[in-house]
This record gives C-alpha cells, structure tokens and sequence, in this order.
C-alpha cells in the first residue's frame, strides 16, 4: 500500500509541472476592475424572440404500415409543425423545440430558466411497426387466449409516449457553485408484439399485447468548486404492467407477462483536478425489487403468493488521468460491478399446460462480480506521429455457471500518422485472450459444448482508415476494418467469427453553393459453429454468412433564382442478408432484406421571413424471412403467417416556414 | 513470502514512478507555436479590459452574430454560472491586452482556432469538466484531439448538435460504421432513420466521455438498455443467464442483418449455448420443421428474458 501510494503521489506531483492552458480557475484577475462592465449593447431590443417555425401538410401514399419506421407517418394525410424558437420573456429566456410533431413519431421540448431557476418539459411519441402482413387464428379477452377458426389480420405495432418535467436550481454558497435538481417521465407504451404460447401442449405464435408504463423519479444535488466537483443522485424507476398474464380457456394459466418491477438507484460522483491530472470516482448502489403476484398457485409452495425478488448492485470505479507533458498522457481505470441475488430460493413443481404435475425445480440465482482494470498511454511523436497503447482486463466471477470465472486480458495499439495535414493515416491493433476456471456443464448439456460468452477466446481485430482532404474541394474517408475470433478449445458450439468490411465516404464542394456526398460500404460476418448429438464428436456444422451492403448520394444545390431557391437529393440503397449453409443437411432459404430510400426537396424563399418547401420521398421495401410460413405449413405450430413485408410509398409535403 | 511480494510490488511501482519522471524530463518543453505562446503569454498577465463586453461589441457588432449569441446559453447575461456572468466575452477568449484588430491575436476556435484543440478545451472546461457526470480527460474524444468546438456552435442560438437529427448527423460523420448499420434489417430507431424520433447517440453515449465501457450513460450496458426496455430489468423467478451476463451477449445495438438486433438468428443462437440430448443437440437445417420454422426455438420457449411463471423453468411459460 506504501509503495502504491508513493506511486499515485508521484504521479500527482509529476503531473503538476506542465499545467499550462486557459482554464478559468488559473486566470489572473488581480488587475480587473469591472465597475464599467454594464454590457448595455446586449439589451436584446427588436430581437426578442428568434428561430423559426414551420408548419406543413402532407400525405403518405402506401399499403403497409411499416412505413411509419421511416416516414413517421402511415397511409393517409398529416399535418407536421417543426420550430427551432429563443426568446426571453421578463428576466427570463426561454426556447421551444419541435420536431415532427403531429405525427405517429414527433417530439417537442420547451425550456424556461429565469435568474438560477429553469424548467423542462418535453414529448416525444414514437411509433414502431414490426409488420404489416400478421394474420392470426389467436384470440385474446381480456386475460383469456384461445384459438378460433378463422384468421384475422394483426397489427403488430407499438406506440410509446413520454412525457417528462425537469426542474433545477443553481446558487452560490460562498465560494460554491449549487445545482439542485428533480425530475419526473412517465411513458406509456402499448401495442402488440409477436411472441408465442403454449396451448393445448402446441406453440402458437401470436400478438401479444403490452400495455407498459414506466415512471421514473430522480433528484439530487451538484456542487462545484473551483477544480473539485461532486453530485449525488437518487432515481426510482417503477415499471408497471398493466397485462400480467394469459390464461387459456380452460383456465389454466398459461402464460405470464412482464412482472412489475422497481429500481431505486443511489449514485454518487465525484473528481478533482490537480494541474493537469483528474481523478474521476463514482460509487452507487441499485436495489431492485419485483412483488408481483404468481399467475396461478399451482406449482407454488404453500403460503408463497410471489417472488418477492430482491436484487443488490453495488456499482464503483475511478479513472486517474494525467497530461505529463504535451507528449505524453496516461491514464489508469478501475471499474466494479457486483450483482448479488438475496431472492428466497423455493422448489417449483414444473406444469404443463393442461396442470399435469412435472419435475420439481429449485429457482436459480445468479450473483455476477465484475472487475475491469485499465492502462493507457498516448505520446505524440515528431514527425506528425500519435501512438496509443494500452492494457485492458476483465475479471468476472459468477455463479452458478458452467465456468464461474473469465478472465480477458486486451491490448492495443493504435497510430495516428499526418504524411501532410491534408493526408492522414490511422491504424489500430488489438488483441484479446479470455480463459478461465474449468469448464463444468451445469446442465445435461453436451460436456464438450462451450458456451460461446464463457469460452476460450483469441480475438484479433484490425482497423485502418486514410482521410484526405486531396483539394480544397474534396474529402475523402476510407475505413477498413477487420477481426477474428478464434473459440480454439472449442469443438461443440461456435468456433470461428470473422467480420471485416470497408466504408467509403466522399464530399466534393463542386461550387460554392453546390455540394456532392457519395458514400457506400460492405461489412460480411462469417461464422463456423459445431455440434453433435454424440459426445466428442463433431457431427454437423452449421456455416453462416452475414452480408450487409449500402450505397448513396447527396446533393445540395442552394443559391439558385438569385439566392432563393435550395434543392436537395438524397438516395441510400441497403441490403441485409444472411445465409446458412448446413453440413450435413439442407441450407436455408432466403433470409434479407433491402430498400432503396430517396428524398428529394426544393424550399423558395418568397419572402425575407418567410420560404416554401416542397418535400417528396420514396421508399421502395422488401424483406423475407425463409422461417416465416403460412400457418398450415406445419402440423401442431400455429404462425402469424408470412411476415415478409414488400411495399413502394410515397411522401408528399409542403411546408412553410417562418423566421423570426 | 508476502515480504517478498510486497518488495516486489514496492520495486515496481518505484520504477514506473522513476519512468514517469524520466518521461518528463526527456521530453521536449512544451514548444507550442508563437501564438499559443502569445496567448499564454496574454492569460498570465490578465490584462482584461476596461468595459467588458461592450469593448468587443463595438467592432464586433455584426448585428445577426451578436443577437444569435445573446439569445445563446453562452450569451445569457442572466445566468448566474454562464460567461457573461464572469469575465463576459474575456471569459472564452482570454484577456484583451492589447488587442485592437489584428494587430494582437485572441483565442479563437473552431475553423479559425488559433490555439490547439487542448488549449481551446481547456477553456470550456474551466465550466463543463466539473460536471460529476462526465470524463473527458483522456476519454476517447480527448485522445483523439476533438476541440469542443469541431461539434458544437458556442455562438449560436440554436446549436444544431442539440437537434436529435443534428446529433446523430454529427457524431455519424465520423462513426461511418455506425452510420452504416442505421439501414440495417434490424436497428434502433435514431433520429433521422426515422422522422421525428427522439433517440440519438446519446441516448445511450455520453460524448464528453463516462467511466463506462464505450462511454455509456449508464453504469454498465445492461443498466443503459433496460432504461427503455424496463420490462427486462426483473429480477423474475426464472432468470436467464446470458441475460444476467450482458444483453450484447445476443444483440447487437447498433444494428443486425437479423431481426431483433440479434447477433445470430435462432436457432442457430441457441445453440451456441445449449446442447442437451434431444432436439437442441439435433442438426436443424428443415424450414418446413417447427424447430426451424416461426420463431424456431422460440415457438416454444418465447421467455427468453426470464420468465415469473411457477412452471416457466424451461422458459416457455
């Protein structure tokens, strides 16, 4: 401990010797005198209020309500307001935010801050589409699931909503600067997502309902001092469900939903500056608790009604950073994590569907402790040359588990080379190695499998890019990058991942008001993975072959009809695509996805406050999944049908806007 | 044995030490160009003007500049921490001395910085790297020399970083990958993939650096995800493990070529951890089978996340 504390005292001395800048605290104010600093020209007279507004109407032309994942809005007309607004009122300023609003996506904010006193108010509605082509023979009633005759088409959409309030107040005290602050969101989030059940002893994929709602709670205090700072926090987050299970029609329960849950986070943070050294701490503790009643008693131990889950985190860790010189840098990090699950452990009769008894079972409880530690360095070379280098490890114990402890150790090395200012290099090197305890499944599992998050692991990655800026017009990036990683000890499970791929991106200023950006990429993923019904022997392989393309352009053409008219294109093509091959047996089918996406606008300036624009896009979408089949395909599996979603839409919208 | 160690320990932890000292000794003074020098030279002799900002206000008097600046948070005479609330204008740009045009330079930023991107940060930080929440010091974007102002627009009234479209297109000029993997079959919904969303890279990255793993907000990744996805923080009756371990045990968060953000598709995902006798051990390689078909492994255990049934061990209730 002496000689570690001699180490850090070192350091900090060290540290100190080169602490030159511009940081407020170093000013020397012993000569100003400020009895003539009125500002009197930043009276904001006439300018008051600033930004601009716009206020549109469109229509959206499409079959398939995914469209809302780009457009914000499905088949039919909407009106949008979006506003960028400053101003003040009183002895206050205050500003306005708004985009999209008006949609089945938007959002908005307004702030107020007058003296030390602010306050926030925001919105935001997002809604997300998972496919327009569900149909299903799954009814639900309330809490009660049953399968009728005929099909119906699904909605499988989801809307959340949020509103969130922000209230704070910052004051001196003597030499110290105070921010006290409490905050509030609540988002509700309803819909239906796919997801399956068992009924009558067979899966039927269906829509499952969410009627979710998270309200969080969080107040605290920041102070300040002149290079010392320390905050605390305390936040409650409560998720409610207001759909707790499914039963079937012969009233056994058949499935339970999202339990309510609640998260009450204490966290506190801290740093101090000394010259050119900082020390940043922090310290928390997370207790989460889950009450919610069982679905049903059958299974439970007598007197038992719930959970009663009960989970402590204890979350801490500093980082210790120095600026030695203008050349070298270093910086050591420690991080901890520790999970430890104190719910009461019972044994569980194991039903099926239609209350039969099973096996009884212990419910399990995980505790993970995680230590990270790590070194970097950075020194700036002559010759326009920047290395990094580091050290990082990863220490995890958790239990119970086929292996209880990992270990990772990663280094890198990364370089930053100017061949001229215009003309640059950067290329990084890591590697990583993870071993470990024994390896002891837990379960009947194959004993050679190794599960791939606990596995023996090299991992080489690779990163290059070159960045050129070869005209004055012109800028050029190029990223390459590429990894492996080897699971070498393993002869059940996945063995091998590669992933390597490139993106390009170029902008060329063709004239002072036109402006062209091409860009486009590849990225492939190739995996390699094992098993066996046998013990020790490979039996049969899976090969999968991830593949993910994209191409676009953009143009911005302003400065036209003597400085009022702008034009604007944008056009991205990308394509998903994934395939498998399986030896031996047979390959999968189709599995991909691609759309082609342009944007086309023209905005006219009529007046000196106020422009017209005029906005279209087109989106052309297809996506297949070889898995989704019709719902007779399979004796015993009930489907939501073939999910595959293709569809053109198109948007129109006009707009006006007004400056301010 | 433990004096051993201790001595060890005690030897090596010396030398780093000396090495530190060695470092700073060889390496070069801080040689810095003549305006840095200048400037330095102007900070230290904290020659500030006689009537602040109205001394600058007089030839910078664009009145568009000046009245986008005083509706800026920067420009908030009201504000009791702010700059104007300090040295004004002399609070970022350093003491006047002599400046009158060009005959004296002050610090300048962004495009016509003057000063490297360490010093012109230095001079943000003075305020924002209090801020407990964040860690900038050799974070990733001090590494890379990033000034404060190569994102934000300190004058302006509306800075565009903090529009969500504005964000993303920022932090997306660099991070080309993540750009990328917007398009993706499956992806998060961030601002500007899809109009009017209100998620961007810092719902989840703090960009002024974090003690987390890839700068999260959060304390650790999981704590980052279930602040949108609560329904997964649990803790439930029948926990699974991976889930416990890190959700990017499976997913990928920046986007997939499979549905769910999922690294791997089912079953395919599945068994890379699970291989007991019977149907998991079993090559799967037949659409038109309910193993592989629908939601493959998941037709039957849909309660990957955990599951609070009494009977849900096997995750299918």
């Amino acid at each position: 401990m002496k000689a570690l504390i001699t180490f850090l005292a070192t350091w900090l001395v060290a540290a100190q010797l080169h602490a030159d800048g511009f940081s407020l605290a170093d000013a020397n104010t012993s000569t100003i005198d400020r009895s003539k600093w009125q500002c009197k020209s930043c009276s904001l007279e006439g300018s008051a209020v600033s930004g601009d507004a716009r206020l549109g109407i469109g229509a959206v032309d499409s079959d398939n309500d995914q469209i809302v994942n780009k457009f914000g809005s499905d088949d039919g007309g909407f009106a949008v307001l979006d506003a960028r607004v400053n101003g003040r009122a009183g002895t206050g300023r205050y500003a306005f935010r708004a985009d999209n609003l008006g949609t089945e996506t938007g959002n908005a904010d307004a702030t107020y801050r007058a003296g030390g006193w602010g306050v926030d108010l925001g919105y935001a509605k997002l809604t997300t589409v998972e496919s327009d082509t569900a149909v299903t023979p799954v009814s639900i009633n309330g809490e009660v699931i049953g399968i009728s005759d005929g099909y119906r088409p699904v909605d499988l959409e989801q809307e959340r909503e949020r509103v969130d309030l922000g209230l704070d107040y910052e004051f001196d005290l003597h030499s110290l600067e105070l921010r006290a602050f409490a905050d509030v969101y609540h988002e509700t989030r309803q819909g239906d997502r796919s997801s399956s059940i068992g009924l009558d002893l067979r899966p039927a994929n269906y829509a499952e309902p969410i009627d979710y709602t998270t309200t969080q709670y969080s107040g605290g205090v920041d102070i300040k001092g002149d290079r010392w700072a320390s905050s605390v926090l305390w936040t409650t987050a409560v998720f409610d469900n207001d759909q707790r299970g499914l039963y079937a029609e012969s009233g056994e329960a058949a499935k339970a939903l999202a339990p309510e849950n609640k998260s009450n986070l204490l966290l506190a943070r801290a740093n101090y500056s000394l010259g050119k050294t900082r020390i940043d701490v922090r310290l928390g503790r997370e207790w989460l608790e889950q009450e919610e009643n069982y679905i049903t008693s059958l299974g439970v131990p007598n007197g038992i009604t719930h959970y009663n889950g009960d989970v402590d985190v204890l979350k801490g860790g500093f980082k210790l950073g120095s600026r030695l010189s203008r050349r070298v840098k270093l910086a050591a990090r420690y991080d901890y994590y520790d999970r430890e699950n104190n719910s009461p452990v019972f044994e569980f009769d194991q039903r099926v569907i239609d209350g039969e008894s099973g096996d009884p079972k212990e419910n399990v409880r995980y505790d993970k402790t995680r230590h990270r530690v790590g070194l970097d360095s950075y020194w700036r070379l002559p010759l326009g040359i920047a290395l990094d280098a580091g050290y990082l490890g990863e220490f995890i114990e958790r239990s119970p588990a086929s292996r209880e402890d990992t270990d990772e150790h990663s280094v890198y090395l990364r370089a930053r080379y100017s061949i001229t200012p215009l003309h640059r290099l950067r290329g990084t090197a890591r590697y990583s190695v993870r071993d470990g305890s024994d390896y002891r499944s837990l379960t009947a599992d194959n004993n050679e499998l190794r599960q791939y998050h606990l596995a023996d692991r090299d991992r080489w990655q690779f990163e290059g890019a070159y960045i050129a800026t070869p005209l004055d017009e012109l800028n050029v990036e190029l990223k390459l990058r590429y990894s492996d990683e080897d699971y070498d000890d393993t002869r059940i499970g996945l063995g091998e991942v590669e992933d390597y791929g490139y993106d390009l991106t170029a902008n060329y200023r063709l004239h002072t008001d036109i402006d062209l950006t091409v860009f486009g990429g590849q990225q492939w993923v190739d995996r390699d993975q094992f098993g066996s019904e046998a013990i020790l022997v490979r039996e049969w392989s899976y090969e999968t072959d991830d593949r993910y393309d994209y191409v676009g352009a953009g143009l911005r053409w302003d400065g036209l009809l003597a400085d009022r008219l702008s034009l604007g294109a944008d056009y991205v093509f990308s394509e998903s695509d994934s395939e498998t091959q399986v030896d031996p047996g047979e390959d999968y089918g189709d599995y991909y996805q691609w759309s082609h996406s342009t944007r086309l606008f023209a905005e006219y300036q009529w007046t000196e406050t106020t422009s017209v624009r005029l906005d279209y896009r087109y989106e052309r979408h297809r996506d297949f999944n070889f898995a989704d089949v019709t719902d007779d395909a399979i004796s015993g599996l009930t489907t939501l049908g073939v999910l595959g979603d293709r569809y053109n839409a198109q948007l129109l919208m006009v707009s006006v806007r007004y400056s301010m | 044995m433990d004096e051993l160690i201790k001595l060890r320990a005690t030897c090596v932890l010396k030398c780093l030490a000396l090495t530190v000292l060695s470092v700073l000794s060889l390496s070069p003074a801080a040689a810095g160009d003549e305006t840095e020098q200048l400037l330095l030279e102007k900070f230290r002799a904290g020659n500030y003007s006689s009537s602040g900002a109205d001394t600058c206000l007089r030839c910078h008097d664009d009145a568009a500049t000046a009245a986008s600046f005083l509706q800026s948070v920067h420009g908030d005479t009201a504000s009791p921490h702010g700059p104007m609330a300090k040295l004004q204008c002399e609070t970022c740009h350093g003491p006047r001395g002599k400046h009158r045009g060009r005959n004296e330079p002050m610090i300048q930023f962004g495009a016509s910085a003057n000063v490297s991107p360490e010093l012109q940060n230095s001079v943000c930080l003075s305020c924002h790297m209090q801020d407990a929440d964040e860690s900038w010091h050799l974070g990733t974007h001090d590494i890379e020399d990033l000034a404060c102002a190569d994102c934000h627009q300190v004058h302006a009234a509306n800075d565009p970083i903090r529009d969500p479209v504005g964000q993303v297109t920022k932090c997306t000029s660099c991070h080309l990958e993540q750009r990328a993997a917007m398009n993706k079959r499956s992806h998060h919904p961030l601002a500007g993939a899809q109009a009017g969303s209100v998620m961007t890279c810092v719902s989840c990255h703090n960009p002024h650096g974090s003690l987390s793993e890839a700068d999260l907000n959060s304390v650790s990744l999981n704590d980052n995800c279930v602040g949108c996805h609560a329904e997964f923080r649990g803790p439930v009756l029948w926990e699974h493990e991976p889930v416990v371990e890190d959700c990017s045990t499976c997913h990928e968060p920046h986007g997939s070529v499979n549905d769910a953000l999922l690294a791997q598709r089912a079953p395919q995902l599945c068994q890379g951890c699970h291989a007991s006798d019977g149907h998991v051990s079993r090559v799967l390689d037949n659409s038109s089978d309910a193993f592989v078909a629908g939601q493959s492994c998941l037709n039957c255990h849909s309660q990957v996340h955990g599951s609070n049934h009494p009977s849900g061990a096997l995750l299918s209730q």
